[in-house]
């Protein structure tokens, strides 16, 4: 089973990059009301932090039966425009890890460094709601788990969160920045973005 | 008597009105009253009018009476007594089609007003009707309580007022989960394959039994897709949701289903995975505290009328959070109360564990519920009340600013 997967294309496409720039394509976010600059431009298409299939997940498809690790798509290009509080940086993610191993892995981590400090940022993926839950009636102590039912059992899944959201940073500069999420000693493609914040 | 003297005027506090620490005191200036001895001179008509001098603490039932003296020890204390009650309105927005909204808010009323608080309902109103809450739909229920509020008497009360909006489900779904089976054996003669539903929650990342996302939303569906890969070089089969059954926690409640049977007994002989795919409730939240003036309580949840006395609790928790508890001794709050926990140890937001142990490392499981004696827990466990730790701080607690309306 591989534990670590890259997106070689996306690699590719990032030398690409000081080239493409003369065709980027600018897009409003829909997620944030702010207009920001995407590219690919499909980026500006994602819902942020609602985990569901989009247009820039990875693909679930033509993995091997036993296929177990975590993908991760992001922009190559974000352009924010002068005067936005605070960028959106949209992880689009799929992951399939065996259910027994989930029963003690940490949760997902967002790492993301930038280059020019080698300055790193992290963060868990877990969203804050302080609403109160209205407890199952079905659900107590006996419920546990039977680690014979769940052998043999992957969970596969998506998520596209805005990193920002989860990873705290002092304010961002422009530059080039990698981005990776972890999960336990599971660790997805590497991905580099540039950010320009425009003044 | 005419003719300008020369008198002193302090306040004399009562002995049970409650004290703010010295930190408290510096993190906010309504924390303190006029607690030194103010002399003046009277105008040549024997009066004095004091406009500014004199002010109190913000904590309720603090009361303080008026003692002053001239300079020939004549002293006169005022007749009668200033009482501290912190007060604020409230409107109820219920959701129209709701059979279950709470008919009476006696227990959060009472609650309140035990704690010195004063509170005032406002005649309610009705909003569009919305099957569920979950996260992303926030934005429309907003809007719809909105067009509500304004058209109330609540707007003129801003922003000594607060929304308690009734809803029906406020369920929250994780969609397009994947659960995957390898080394199953299909084919005739073969029986069901089950999987439970199982997995990380998006709040807490502990894995548990999830209920499917079944009859909560008009259009959404539990089921998205299943197939089956034999091992070797075979091809992807669909299996449709006819031969996927969800199977119920209990014949009492039909719609809460954690299992799924897979009939596999139309397909050839074979041996490989099978990946079933489905929306599942991450969590049901019982209310919602959204910013400014606006709380939320579920009438619904997990397929069921909530009672009178649990949307009552919903709604002292939520209030709760909109004064400020569990205070955390940050920012213009009380010093932070001995029992008070937070996202590092479970729920999210400032929550009280009361009498569960001190020092544990989580606060979040049954048992940490069932043993929890406060309404301010982070989750529903059946209290009303706010407990011996959490009283003392709710006292002193500051709504002066009042709620922006949201």
């Amino acid at each position: 089973m591989d534990g670590v997967h890259f997106n070689m294309k996306k690699n590719i496409l990032s030398i690409g990059m000081a080239v493409a720039f003369l065709f980027f394509a600018c897009v409003n976010n829909i997620c944030g009301g702010l207009t920001m600059e995407f590219k690919p431009k499909k980026f500006s298409k994602v819902p942020i932090n609602f985990n569901d299939l989009n247009v820039c997940s990875p693909s679930a498809t033509g993995k091997g039966p036993s296929w177990e690790g975590i993908e991760i798509n992001v922009p190559e290009q974000i352009l924010v425009p002068k005067g936005s509080a605070k960028p959106i940086i949209p992880v689009c993610g799929y992951y399939c890890i065996e259910t027994i191993k989930l029963m003690t892995l940490q949760p997902f981590k967002i790492i993301i460094i930038y280059h020019k400090t080698n300055t790193t940022f992290s963060g868990l993926l877990i969203d804050n709601d302080p609403s109160p839950e209205a407890p199952d009636p079905f659900e107590d102590e006996s419920d546990e788990i039977d680690i014979e039912e769940i052998k043999g059992m992957y969970n596969c899944g998506y998520f596209n969160p805005n990193i920002l959201d989860y990873v705290r940073t002092p304010p961002l500069q422009s530059g080039e920045y990698e981005v990776f999420i972890e999960r336990g000693n599971i660790k997805s493609n590497s991905e580099r973005l540039q950010l320009i914040i425009q003044k | 008597m005419p003719g300008s003297h020369e008198f002193t005027i302090k306040y004399e506090v009562d002995r049970g009105n409650a004290e703010y620490t010295d930190a408290e005191k510096s993190r906010n200036e309504r924390f303190t009253f006029q607690d030194i001895e103010k002399k003046y001179t009277t105008g040549s008509d024997g009066t004095k009018v004091i406009t500014n001098d004199f002010f109190v603490a913000a904590a309720g039932g603090n009361s303080y009476e008026l003692k002053a003296w001239d300079t020939n020890t004549n002293t006169v204390t005022s007749s009668g007594k200033i009482i501290i009650n912190r007060f604020f309105n409230y409107i109820e927005i219920k959701m129209k089609g709701l059979s279950s909204v709470a008919s009476s808010l006696n227990v959060f009323e009472n609650e309140f007003k035990d704690n010195y608080f004063h509170l005032k309902a406002l005649t309610s109103v009705e909003m569009e009707h919305m099957e569920n809450i979950s996260t992303g739909d926030t934005n429309s229920f907003k809007i719809k309580v909105r067009e509500a509020y304004r058209k109330s008497e609540a707007k003129d009360k801003e922003p000594f007022v607060v929304i308690v909006a009734y809803t029906d489900h406020l369920a929250v779904k994780n969609p397009n989960q994947s659960l995957i089976k390898n080394g199953v054996n299909v084919g005739p003669g073969c029986a069901p394959i089950e999987i439970p539903i199982i997995g990380a929650g998006l709040t807490n990342p502990a894995m548990k039994r999830r209920s499917l996302w079944n009859n909560l939303e008009s259009g959404q569906d539990w089921f998205v897709s299943c197939s089956f890969l034999p091992d070797g070089e075979g091809e992807n089969i669909d299996i449709t949701k006819t031969k996927c059954e969800a199977i119920t926690v209990s014949s009492s409640s039909p719609n809460n289903c954690k299992k799924v049977k897979i009939n596999v007994d139309h397909l050839n002989e074979a041996t490989g995975k099978i990946t079933l795919t489905v929306n599942w409730v991450d969590r049901m939240r019982a209310g919602i505290a959204f910013g400014g003036n606006l709380i939320c309580v579920c009438t619904r949840s997990w397929w069921n009328d909530i009672s009178e006395i649990e949307q009552n609790q919903i709604i002292i928790h939520e209030m709760g959070h909109k004064v400020g508890m569990v205070a955390n001794g940050m920012r213009k709050l009380p010093d932070k109360v001995s029992s008070h926990y937070d996202n590092s140890k479970g729920h999210v937001g400032n929550h009280c564990y009361f009498e569960n142990a001190d020092g544990q490392a989580r606060y979040d499981s049954t048992t940490d519920r069932a043993n929890s004696k406060c309404v301010m827990y982070g989750s529903v466990n059946g209290r009303s009340k706010f407990c011996e730790k959490c009283k003392p701080a709710l006292r002193k607690l500051d709504i002066s600013d009042g709620w922006s309306a949201f």
